[in-house]
């Protein structure tokens, strides 16, 4: 009898088969789409971008991990440093110099993650801290849209101005102008190489929720928000401010919504939780793209909810069974 | 009665039910061994007092050891025969406790007196209680709670509802389901008596609706009236209803079965009672029909062997005191594939790590998995997914629970919650990272008790 090599444990003895590894394979298969149409619209020089990226963040985690004194394999293998690679090259115009992709990874995957003790622990997105931090340290570069490879623009046009910059300059009139909506929703517009195609990023979404990597909260509520939000300012000011349809096709709301403010680790684990969440994100997007220097918001508006994520999961926590007292049928 | 919608309303799991290993075949009555190892230990709260000596001849059904204090169960032998000695052993979950020791002589004397016609006499209605505590009769369920202290709900509530939990959510368990099937009418009028002692005219028999064999034989012994077949002096009628619910796993947690049958929710801290119900487990009637009709005292029960490492799964009848290696036998031995046993189902039970453990009252099945059945590997940093928070039945955040414990926080994990956690499993079972949630869940609870005293 092999009593000896029995495994001793403590319940449950059962699980079913999910894991971090095929949650993280899952989500990069979701992205799958969006790198495709990156490549479609910003050529070549898009895949490039992603795949130093990843290749960089890969190289950043292993060294990160080694120091840290973990198994470098199985973290490499989780599959969360790819993601992350490619969600910083998707948050990059197309056209940035590649040292700095690579600074970007270093940022992300050390000070976005490592720093804060690696997978899970980090407060906020890493991606993001990586898009803000090369935002604020290369304003130029970061801001430098190449032009796609559908639009036409003249053989002398190697940048324009992305939709939102458009608005934030010309006004609306102007923007409805020249930006299609067609355009906004396969991605044929300026931007960073990953947010422009609202046609692949739900594709990716559709596949998340299906495979119930997130649930409809976080994204719903964030584009029912700048939806909402903007309704009211387009009917308040309707030849000073856009129409809502146009707001959450552009820019990065829709890779905001679905990629970025649903990762696991930063947002909120309850579900009440999520939908105040969602709803933050939506509304400072609303506000830092209406009101502040900045022609776009969804960045800064998911790291500040980031940071509010504590306090949301401490005050917003799940209703506890038994807490509300059924009326009909007490007894004692 | 495929389409049951009643379940308990937040979270839950559904493993897979493996229930079809050891559901078909027949029920098996294990040989009594040559010699019996019966614990003094087999119910929560105090363990009983021994009465009987080294060399001491003992009946089938003779009381072996007396309940100590109110929330205690004696212990009857299970055999005629000599004691052998009286010493500590190991239990199930390592434990130890006193065990007394029986050579069987194999001629169970007494058990004629134990094992007559059934006759349940309305007029002595005032007695079934005592019979009841004085049978040892526990919780079969699992937890072994004394059956009788269930039944004696405080004076200052009203009762108003028997719940009877047939529901069996443990996947590949089908201990209860067997008895359900081929044992209706005893289990039904079980029901009634205790419905009889709580003086409650509704009894609701909860089942889950992936056993419709069950539910069909019960319903029929409440249809056609067959369970009152052995009442005598005029029992009185009872609104008995079988209530087929979701197939979903906590559904037989006590408080997850009250609210999907009642709807009511038992708050925090506090037991059904405060809620009028009272939850006994269809094992635990049939052995209170036993005690009341028969005055049989519980020495033994129906245990499930079944997994992908047994060579017969199914259900096995032992003597309390039986060597799990007996049973093992009875079931064609295990195979070469086995990574894991378990004594109670793949959720709650434990890891056994011996098989000259004996039978016990509260022990349901016993699991021989395969490395692919079994859950093992590495735990890995909490990702916050949040399928936790979702799976809790009980509205709890297993994951911001247990980060408290691994800061040493105990208040801070009670403060969040952590007593009401029914250690389920659904949480853990869930985990894409393979976080021990309910190992931490336990050291939370213990180690703030500690600070209480």
């Amino acid at each position: 009898m092999s009593e000896n090599r029995m495994l001793l444990q403590s319940s449950p003895h059962a699980r079913d088969r999910d894991s971090v590894r095929k949650v993280m394979y899952t989500v990069t298969l979701a992205l799958l789409p969006a790198v495709v149409a990156g490549t479609l619209f910003f050529g070549l020089r898009a895949l490039l971008v992603m795949g130093l990226s990843v290749l960089a963040c890969l190289l950043f985690e292993g060294v990160a991990v080694k120091i840290a004194g973990k198994p470098v394999k199985e973290t490499l293998l989780d599959g969360s440093a790819v993601i992350t690679g490619l969600l910083v090259a998707m948050n990059l115009p197309s056209g940035l110099p590649l040292w700095m992709v690579v600074v970007g990874a270093l940022v992300a995957v050390v000070l976005g993650k490592h720093v804060y003790g690696g997978l899970g622990n980090n407060p906020f997105n890493p991606a993001l801290v990586a898009r803000v931090f090369l935002l604020i340290s290369f304003p130029t570069a970061m801001t430098a849209w190449p032009v796609t490879t559908m639009q036409e623009l003249g053989p002398d046009v190697v940048t324009a101005a992305t939709p939102l910059g458009v608005l934030q300059m010309d006004g609306a009139a102007v923007a409805l102008q020249n930006v299609s909506y067609l355009d906004l929703l396969i991605g044929n517009v300026g931007g960073c190489l990953g947010e422009t195609s609202v046609i692949a990023l739900l594709l990716g979404g559709i596949i998340l929720l299906v495979r119930k990597v997130i649930s409809w909260e976080i994204p719903v509520t964030f584009i029912a928000t700048v939806f909402i939000f903007t309704t009211i300012t387009w009917l308040v000011a309707p030849d000073k401010h856009i129409n809502p349809l146009w707001h959450v096709l552009s820019g990065g709301v829709m890779l905001g919504a679905w990629f970025m403010a649903t990762d696991m680790v930063t947002s909120p684990v309850s579900r009440k939780g999520m939908l105040l969440f969602g709803a933050g994100c939506g509304l400072l997007t609303c506000v830092i793209r209406l009101w502040a220097g900045y022609p776009e918001g969804v960045s800064f508006a998911i790291l500040i909810m980031n940071g509010l994520v504590p306090l949301i999961d401490r005050y917003l926590a799940p209703t506890r069974f038994g807490a509300q007292q059924v009326k009909e049928g007490a007894t004692a | 009665m495929s389409s049951a919608t009643a379940r308990f309303k937040r979270g839950g799991v559904h493993p897979d039910e493996g229930k079809e290993l050891s559901a078909a075949s027949e029920l098996v009555t294990v040989e009594v061994p040559k010699r019996v190892q019966v614990p003094v230990t087999q119910h929560l709260g105090k363990p009983s007092k021994v009465l009987v000596g080294k060399g001491e001849d003992v009946l089938v059904g003779q009381l072996l050891a007396e309940a100590d204090g109110p929330i205690s169960a004696p212990v009857h032998s299970p055999v005629s025969g000599k004691v052998l000695k009286v010493a500590d052993g190991e239990i199930v979950g390592a434990y130890r406790t006193p065990i007394i020791d029986i050579m069987n002589n194999g001629k169970f004397e007494g058990e004629e007196a134990i094992n007559g016609t059934p006759v349940v006499n309305w007029g002595e209605k005032g007695e079934f209680l005592d019979r009841i505590r004085s049978a040892g009769v526990v919780g079969l369920g699992g937890a072994a709670f004394p059956t009788a202290v269930k039944l004696s709900p405080p004076p200052n509530v009203t009762i108003d509802h028997l719940l009877i939990n047939g529901c069996e959510c443990e996947p590949y368990l089908t201990a209860d389901d067997i008895l359900m099937r081929e044992q209706a009418d005893a289990v039904v009028a079980g029901c009634a008596i205790m419905a009889g002692i709580l003086g409650v005219d509704l009894i609701r028999i909860g089942v889950e609706d992936n056993k419709p064999r069950a539910i069909e034989s019960l319903s029929n012994a409440i249809s056609q009236q067959t369970y009152g077949a052995t009442f005598q002096g005029g029992a009185p009628s009872f609104d008995i209803v079988v209530v087929p619910l979701r197939t979903r796993y906590p559904q037989g947690a006590e408080k997850q079965l009250i609210e999907a049958v009642t709807g009511r929710q038992v708050p925090s801290g506090k037991l059904p009672f405060s809620v009028g119900c009272v939850v006994q487990n269809v094992g635990t009637a049939l052995a209170v029909f036993d005690a009341v009709a028969k005055g049989r005292p519980l020495i033994e029960r129906v245990v499930t062997l079944t997994g992908g490492a047994i060579a017969n799964p199914g259900n096995f009848l032992a003597r309390i005191g039986t060597p799990v290696s007996a049973l093992i036998a009875a079931a064609g031995g295990t195979t070469d594939a086995l990574a894991a046993q378990v004594a109670g189902g793949p959720m709650m039970g434990k890891s056994l790590r011996n098989h000259a453990v004996p039978v016990v009252k509260g022990m349901s099945g016993l699991l021989f998995l395969t490395e692919a059945e079994v859950a093992a590997g590495e735990e890995t940093d909490c990702i916050r997914c949040g399928r936790c928070v979702e799976a809790c039945p009980m509205g709890l955040a297993p994951c911001d629970i247990t980060a408290q414990a691994d800061y040493l926080k105990w208040e801070k994990a009670v403060e969040l919650g952590a007593p009401d956690c029914v250690e389920c499993g659904s949480c853990q079972y869930v985990c894409p990272a393979n976080r021990f949630l309910v190992a931490r869940i336990r050291l939370i609870k213990f180690y703030s008790r500690r600070l209480q005293k």
